[in-house]
């Protein structure tokens, strides 16, 4: 049996000459995992210093957003002493400074953590500089529109340098941008829920297609999370009968708001691109590509999603309708938790399973809520929960257990 | 990193610094070179906010009525129906050591008059004047609610105060000739303020 040191050896040589093949287009960057997967040693190695890797990423993180606001609050606090040709210069430096140090950490030194935190440092710095800039020739505090000159300047660094946490960063400024920008304009605060079930449905395409194809994998993980949370949200809260009443109490066709017609049609453009593209891949994973049924099922799916986001944003109404309505959406949610969670068994990835339980229980618990706490009075309420949640969570908890140790028995796929 | 990944990566900070700069020298331009005016103003609702302290400004010609609001040409009286959020022109002429509004326009075209400043901005609300008998569709007497992007000022930690309780206030902006305007300073109780 070879020792730690040949095969460390081994697969340093390996990861850097499929980095060359991957370089010079003989193989993708998906073509590289499954090699690098090919090697239980590698998930061993990995698995023995992530633990680690994660604290270093955690505390080089923590120490970015400490020194970064500490350099903005510096800049903020000392306003009156400081000139404004200073403040430009001292905000220009860092900018400079901690990209330069990153690079130099990361690709010269080869301590990648390290280096990313200096990116994200940067990306704090970016955001906070422009905001400074802005505040300095007094333009109006709430302006949504300079996030998104925040999100222009740091998204290409996230890819570039293929730094998560700015990556992380650039997804929270896009979730926050349109949900502001159309807050401050004079739609009606209802409109935000299609545009965040399309933004939801947008999200996790494209992050299916960072999964297949674009390094580093990881970007796809965080927009696929991101976009089913943002479309579990959207759908949990058109399950509410209220929420369609207010909606139409403001009479208003949803459609005649051109900022939110233009972001729906620039979704729906990404949507149906995004579809395309993932049609003509190859998906990675074995399981996927030995069932091409599930696939479209998947593609069934994020298009029922996407006709109810059109759905919403057309403010249907006849009478008594909303009750209708509140149904649909929370049969649509059921189906969404349950297709969830049959995805997770079928990949045998956990953290889908688990995803689509919480989800059901989520709407289960709500429910419940919603017809037993009008009949019954508020103290026999509360003592009757308790026991019936006991009585969920075991046996959710008992079936999720039983799937997951069959996951290890045949073998689990989650490498996430 | 690839050297074209590097490259773009260097290009990517240089435009990141760019686009700072880039906007401080436009907002340098305007309070060098454009026209100077003098609005009455009154403070509202001071706030304090991670951003630092920041004065919220009122100015006369944020409200216009149904006889200034709004025209298809300054110098025509052929009257234009507006909608919120749309971008106006505000024509301001000098009285009395300050500038006020006159009439306001969707174009900017028809200035003839050099001693007018022409202001850009945007409609922010329009309320109905008419007696509630009258309904909001058919009614003439509107009041228009306009924000010209000087609404805000911020100000060192602790002054905002200072500024909310002046008798009177007075803002200098500074108007370009397309319509933007920058504060360029305050005028407390008729002193150039610091």
């Amino acid at each position: 049996m070879a020792d730690d040191s040949e095969i460390t050896k081994f697969l340093q040589n390996l990861k850097s000459e499929t980095d060359e093949w991957v370089n010079e287009n003989i193989i993708s960057s998906a073509q590289q995992q499954i090699i690098l997967d090919r090697y239980p040693y590698t998930s061993f190695k990995s698995s023995q210093g992530k633990n680690y890797s994660r604290l270093v990423t955690i505390l080089a993180t923590l120490g970015a957003v400490a020194t970064g606001l500490g350099a903005i609050l510096f800049i903020a606090g000392n306003w009156e002493n400081m000139p404004l040709i200073g403040k430009l210069l001292l905000a220009v430096i860092t900018i400079i400074g901690t990209n330069l140090i990153g690079y130099w950490i990361k690709y010269i030194k080869d301590i990648p953590r390290i280096g990313n935190s200096f990116f994200f440092l940067g990306a704090i710095l970016f955001g906070g500089s422009t905001f400074l800039a802005a505040q300095a020739y007094h333009l109006e505090a709430n302006n949504p529109d300079l996030l998104f000159w925040w999100l222009a300047g740091v998204l290409p660094i996230a890819y570039l340098t293929k730094t998560r946490s700015v990556f992380i960063l650039s997804i929270v400024i896009l979730f926050v941008w349109p949900g502001w920008k159309i807050f401050d304009s004079d739609a009606t605060a209802q409109i935000l829920i299609p545009i965040y079930l399309a933004i939801g449905t947008s999200t996790y395409v494209i992050g299916k297609i960072h999964r297949e194809r674009i390094i580093p994998h990881s970007f796809g993980i965080t927009l696929i999370f991101t976009g089913v949370i943002s479309i579990f949200a959207s759908i949990y809260l058109l399950s509410f009968p209220d929420i369609w009443r207010d909606m139409w109490s403001d009479s208003q066709n949803l459609f005649n708001d051109n900022l939110s017609l233009l972001l729906l049609t620039c979704l729906t453009l990404m949507f149906i691109i995004s579809l395309l593209l993932i049609l003509t891949i190859k998906p990675i994973n074995t399981l996927l590509i030995m069932n091409k049924k599930l696939q479209y099922y998947e593609l069934f799916i994020l298009f029922v999603l996407w006709a109810s986001a059109f759905l919403v944003f057309l403010n249907p109404h006849f009478n008594n309708s909303e009750i209708l309505f509140s149904i649909l959406f929370n049969l649509i949610y059921l189906l969404l938790a349950v297709a969830t969670v049959f995805y997770g068994i079928f990949l045998k990835q956990g953290s889908i399973l688990n995803l689509g339980i919480i989800a059901f229980s989520f709407l289960l618990f709500t429910r419940y809520l919603d017809i037993f706490l009008g009949l019954l009075g508020t103290g026999l309420f509360l003592l009757s929960i308790g026991p019936v949640l006991i009585i969920i969570g075991f046996t959710i908890e008992k079936m999720r257990r039983k799937i997951l140790l069959n996951f290890s028995i045949t073998g689990d796929q989650s490498s996430d | 990193m690839t050297k074209r990944a590097k490259n773009i990566f260097l290009l990517i900070i240089v435009i990141q610094i760019f686009s700072i700069l880039g906007f401080s020298f436009s907002q340098e331009i305007i309070l060098r070179t454009g026209e100077e005016v003098i609005l009455e103003t009154t403070p509202v609702d001071p706030r304090d906010i991670f951003r630092g302290e920041y004065v919220n400004l009122r100015y006369g010609i944020s409200t216009l009525t149904s006889d200034q609001c709004c025209f298809e040409f300054l110098e025509h009286d052929q009257r234009e129906e507006v909608d919120y959020g749309q971008t106006i022109y505000v024509y301001l002429e000098p009285f009395e050591e300050q500038w006020i509004a006159n009439k306001a326009s969707t174009s900017k075209k028809g200035k003839s008059n050099p001693a007018h400043v022409l202001i850009r901005g945007k409609i922010t609300s329009i309320e109905s004047n008419c007696p509630n008998t009258i309904p909001d569709e058919t009614c003439k007497e509107k009041e228009y609610s306009i924000d010209y992007g000087i609404e805000n000022y911020f100000v060192p930690e602790g002054k905002g105060q200072e500024i909310e309780q002046a008798n009177e206030l007075k803002v200098i902006a500074r108007v370009n000739s397309r319509g933007i305007a920058k504060i360029s300073n305050l005028i407390v109780n008729g002193e150039l303020w610091k």
